[in-house]
């Protein structure tokens, strides 16, 4: 080559073809989404692809082995899988319908009705959701189970009805798992229900809707990513739930026995000569899970593909509520029904039962030696301000995570969008009793996280993965209200990404990200299946410890356990609401200041 | 010959408690202020066992305080926080902590903990089973123990890695209110008579745990299946109602629900006797074959505590240990420890043959599984 070629004269221009995207800080900022998509689809995808995978090896531990597909054969042609299973779909599904309907209503009450006390139901509702589910269902339990409980008392003074007659079966299932998760309905909906412009509702009353129609018309439809997304999590909630079906399903004749159950019995199944835990059984059942939610997951892109459901626009934005009359007596009753069925009575219970000498015998008497025993351990302390910081630490990281998620899987391209999405919802689609193992045996050979293990970041790192998925469904519907047009104007007023995320996106999603944070937290709070394997006796939680106790026959020192870590979780939420609320009323005054002071020095808000 | 070695075994650990129980007054708690009398040389006074054995176990807190093991992690189910405190009491510089792993998880914890060579993991505590797989495993999870104590060649096993502690018992438990003595069932034959239907509660072996465990000694080995088999797994089913927990058993008897419960493990009742000592509830051994646990412990390979670990399990099977374990509601398996106040002495107890131990570790699964079937799980 002694001369220019037309390659080399091309050099320039092709250079030039490199796109903007991929150049400067752009480049910069892809390689760091690449590096960031790179760490979470580890941590994230690893351990469901390692179950899969499990399904299909047989060894000493999860994963491990030499391949084989007779244990996916066994599990899949035995009846019981499949009896399991369907009583797992119906509980779920049963749930998911009662839990969305009742949470959506009282949501939709509590944001656009004047009903009495609307003002306090989002805090009631939080407060319930304290209640951890396992002393929750014992609450129950004892209410509706022995010559003591109050029902069965009630039943045969006033009808001769002797026995338990509600004491387990499918009624009562159905009732006490749903009036546990209605709350978790209403606090998913309650965030993007008050930030729809209530002038859509008044568009369709004004072309002649009546109100009934107007909210299934138009407010269902546009909380739609919502909905989606709470009941394919409530669907997987039913397939995963264990203590409550144990406690009102296997006393049933015939006993109801739910999917957990089962994967449970098949992984401490003796395999093999040398009597491994049958992680292939275990794992085969789990594929059940997976092809669930892949199958949830799929049918909610295809329902709300290609729609918009922003709700949330310029100036005309107003949620008012709005007068429906003496109707909002009934509303009020609903209301407080559901928290009668969802936090008094079993709460009441478990109090009652941390103060018994044997849990929910009413005949043996009442003693403070439960509470006495609770305050002399030196460990109470220990674990309660580990769940505590744990639970608020992981709860808002992992909310953090969803957040960033919702936006990149909404404004990023189909890539990015894909990825958030599978990496949001890949978690779930582990059965929950195996989800320490999961993430212990996917984590061990990785290495930098192998070292993690017994440390409180290895914990901190399984609990993000694990209320990602459930902060994410608080989050994502509220991201996707945000009509892009905001983002829009503040990149034109000259606001770079990430002044115009946190200044625009985080502000306007912020309800939807404290339901997120407070979800995910509570749900850490009582978590059982990850501490024991992730962690050190060091990093022990007030949740495994009082399991522990409620699994050795101390049930009412377990009840006053939970009791101390609730009042403590109250006082500590009470705070934060507290200096939440301050720090947002400092935050207007400094913007208003700031925009007056822009208006009056230079005539203009846009610099503001 | 297994077998009848594992009878002997459990006859020699309930024969003697028996006898002394029987010399105790009163309560007949045991207590190691009791056997100290006249061992003014020894380091504990005799609390713990022979000059020449607590010189042993000296040597052994020496040990693990020279080499800074000043804490002890075990895995597997807790005893009762009485037992936690006699050793704290004891050795006040070591503190243990339990984690409830088990079985499996406790596996995966232990090759998590390898995998990464942050050993955390000192004890294992569970029944006879996991712990004889743990032991048996190649490469072992133990390592072998160190005698402080006297302990007889049968209760260490697996080439001398894993110690028997103790024994638990399943029984039936019945409400005095509402049946005497006389007229309750005490036989697996009796249990399965059609007018006790409705009047039983069992809790549910579908979600395995004792309840499948216990039913499935029924069915192996062979000279159990012989006796009593599917026609008491199959009767047991049609007589009872299921509870979820196996403190729901003893809780619902208490309250008069039911007035009969089966399988009944016996610790709860113990805890709701200690409790409310006047609770209408008696605890009686089967006349044949009453089911049980067989309490075994081992110090893990690569324990970061090894010196305190191997302490841990030789005060467990001292004097004092046995009797804080007796006092919670356990058989101690060291002969000559006194046995938990108010069961029926051991004379009484005819305890279902067990399958040998290293037969065990795969050989209840089976009927495990067909029992939590019959049970729909």
């Amino acid at each position: 080559m002694t001369g220019p070629t037309t390659r080399s004269l091309a050099g320039p221009t092709r250079s030039n073809r490199v796109s903007a995207a991929w150049r400067g800080s752009r480049l910069g900022g892809k390689i760091l989404m690449a590096l960031t998509m790179a760490i979470l689809l580890v941590l994230f995808i690893y351990p469901p692809l390692l179950m899969v995978l499990a399904a299909f090896r047989r060894g000493p531990i999860a994963g491990q082995g030499e391949w084989t597909v007779q244990p996916f054969v066994e599990v899949m042609t035995s009846p019981a899988t499949w009896v399991v299973t369907l009583n797992s779909i119906v509980l779920s599904v049963a749930v998911a319908i009662i839990a969305l309907a009742a949470g959506t209503f009282l949501a939709w009450v509590a944001v656009r009705t004047t009903t009495p006390l609307r003002r306090f139901m989002t805090p009631t509702m939080a407060a319930i959701l304290v209640i951890p589910s396992l002393f929750y269902g014992l609450g129950w339990y004892v209410t509706l189970n022995g010559t003591g409980a109050p029902v069965n008392i009630l039943l045969k003074s006033l009808f001769g009805i002797p026995g338990s007659p509600l004491g387990s079966g499918w009624g009562t299932l159905i009732f006490v798992v749903a009036c546990h998760v209605i709350p978790v309905g209403y606090l998913f909906m309650v965030g993007p229900m008050s930030r729809m412009d209530a002038a859509l509702d008044d568009a369709a009353r004004m072309s002649g809707a009546t109100r009934g129609s107007a909210f299934f018309t138009v407010t269902l439809p546009l909380l739609r990513p919502t909905i989606f997304g709470v009941l394919a999590l409530m669907t997987s909630y039913g397939m995963t739930a264990f203590e409550l079906p144990l406690l009102f399903g296997v006393p049933a004749q015939p006993s109801i026995l739910v999917f957990s159950t089962k994967v449970l019995n098949t992984y401490h199944e003796a395999v093999g000569p040398q009597g491994w835990a049958n992680y292939a059984g275990a794992s085969s059942i789990g594929l059940i899970l997976v092809a669930l939610v892949v199958v949830l997951v799929i049918a909610r892109e295809r329902l709300l593909a290609n729609r918009r459901f922003s709700t949330i626009s310029g100036k005309g934005f107003r949620p008012e509520p709005k007068s429906y009359g003496r109707i909002q007596g009934l509303f009020l009753a609903v209301f407080v029904l559901v928290v009668l069925f969802a936090g008094v009575i079993p709460l009441v219970q478990m109090v009652l039962a941390a103060f018994q000498h044997v849990a929910g015998v009413y005949s043996l008497g009442f003693t403070t030696e439960n509470i006495e025993k609770v305050f002399a351990s030196r460990r109470t302390s220990q674990v309660v301000l580990t769940s505590i910081w744990v639970a608020a630490l992981s709860g808002f990281l992992a909310a953090a995570v969803a957040l960033l998620l919702s936006w990149a899987s909404q404004r990023s391209g189909r890539v990015v969008r894909v990825l958030s999405l599978i990496i949001s919802w890949a978690p779930i689609a582990i059965p929950g009793v195996l989800v320490g193992l999961a993430l212990l045996t996917a984590y061990m050979p990785v290495p930098g996280l192998q070292k993690l293990i017994g440390t409180p970041v290895m914990l901190i790192l399984g609990f993000i993965v694990v209320a990602t998925p459930i902060a994410t469904r608080a989050i994502e519907g509220g991201v996707v209200q945000i009509a892009a047009e905001l983002e829009e104007s503040a990149r034109m007023s000259g606001a770079g990404k990430a002044a115009t995320f946190f200044t625009v996106v985080v502000p306007l999603v912020l309800p939807s990200f404290f339901a997120g944070w407070f979800i995910a937290a509570i749900g850490i709070a009582g978590n059982l299946a990850l501490p024991v394997l992730l962690s050190s006796p060091q990093m022990r939680t007030a949740a495994v410890t009082a399991y522990d106790l409620y699994n050795q026959g101390h049930t009412a020192q377990a009840a006053a356990l939970f009791l101390v870590l609730m009042v403590a979780i109250g006082l500590v939420g009470a705070a934060a609401w507290v200096l939440i609320a301050g720090a947002t009323r400092l935050l207007r005054r400094v913007r208003i200041v700031r925009i007056e002071r822009a208006i009056t020095t230079k005539g203009s808000v846009v610099h503001a | 010959m297994p077998r009848t070695r594992q009878r002997w075994l459990v006859a020699a650990a309930l024969t003697v408690p028996l006898a002394l129980l029987v010399g105790c007054a009163g309560d007949g708690a045991p207590s190691g202020d009791q056997t100290a009398a006249g061992s003014g040389d020894s380091p504990y006074g005799g609390a713990l066992g022979t000059p020449e054995e607590e010189t042993a176990i000296q040597s052994l807190y020496d040990q693990a305080e020279d080499a800074g093991e000043y804490e002890i992690t075990a895995y597997g189910p807790p005893p009762a926080q009485s037992v936690i405190d006699a050793f704290q009491d004891r050795f006040p510089d070591i503190e243990i902590t339990f984690e409830q792993l088990q079985s499996q998880d406790r596996i995966t914890r232990l090759q998590a903990e390898k995998a990464s060579g942050n050993y955390v993991g000192d004890i294992a505590v569970d029944g006879r089973t996991p712990i004889i797989q743990m032991a048996g495993s190649d490469p072992s999870w133990c390592q072998e123990f160190q005698p402080a104590m006297d302990v007889p060649a049968d209760l260490i096993g697996m080439d001398g890695r894993t110690v028997k502690t103790y024994n638990t018992v399943f029984g039936i438990i019945i409400n005095t209110d509402l049946i005497s003595e006389a007229d309750a069932p005490k036989s697996w034959e009796d249990l399965i008579d059609p007018k006790w239907k409705g009047k039983e509660v069992m809790v549910s072996p579908a979600a395995g745990g004792a309840g499948a465990f216990i039913s499935a000694m029924l069915l192996t080995p062979q000279e159990n299946a012989d006796k009593w088999g599917m026609k008491i797994v199959q009767g047991l089913k049609d007589n009872v109602s299921l509870v979820a927990k196996d403190a729901q058993t003893v809780s619902s008897v208490v309250d008069g629900t039911y007035p009969i419960g089966v399988l009944a493990y016996y610790p709860y009742y113990f805890q709701t006797l200690q409790t409310t000592p006047d609770a209408p509830v008696k605890f009686l051994l089967m006349q044949e074959g009453t089911g049980y646990s067989v309490g075994e412990q081992c110090v893990i390979a690569n324990a970061p505590h090894p010196h305190a670990a191997q302490l841990w399990i030789n005060w467990v099977v001292s004097k004092e240990g046995q009797a804080a374990y007796a006092a919670s509601g356990s058989y101690p398996s060291m002969p000559g420890s006194p046995g938990p106040a108010g069961i029926p002495g051991p004379d009484e107890a005819s305890l279902i043959t067990l399958l040998p131990d290293e037969e065990s570790v795969t050989g209840y699964s089976p009927f495990v599984k067909q029992i939590q079937a019959l049970y729909g799980g």
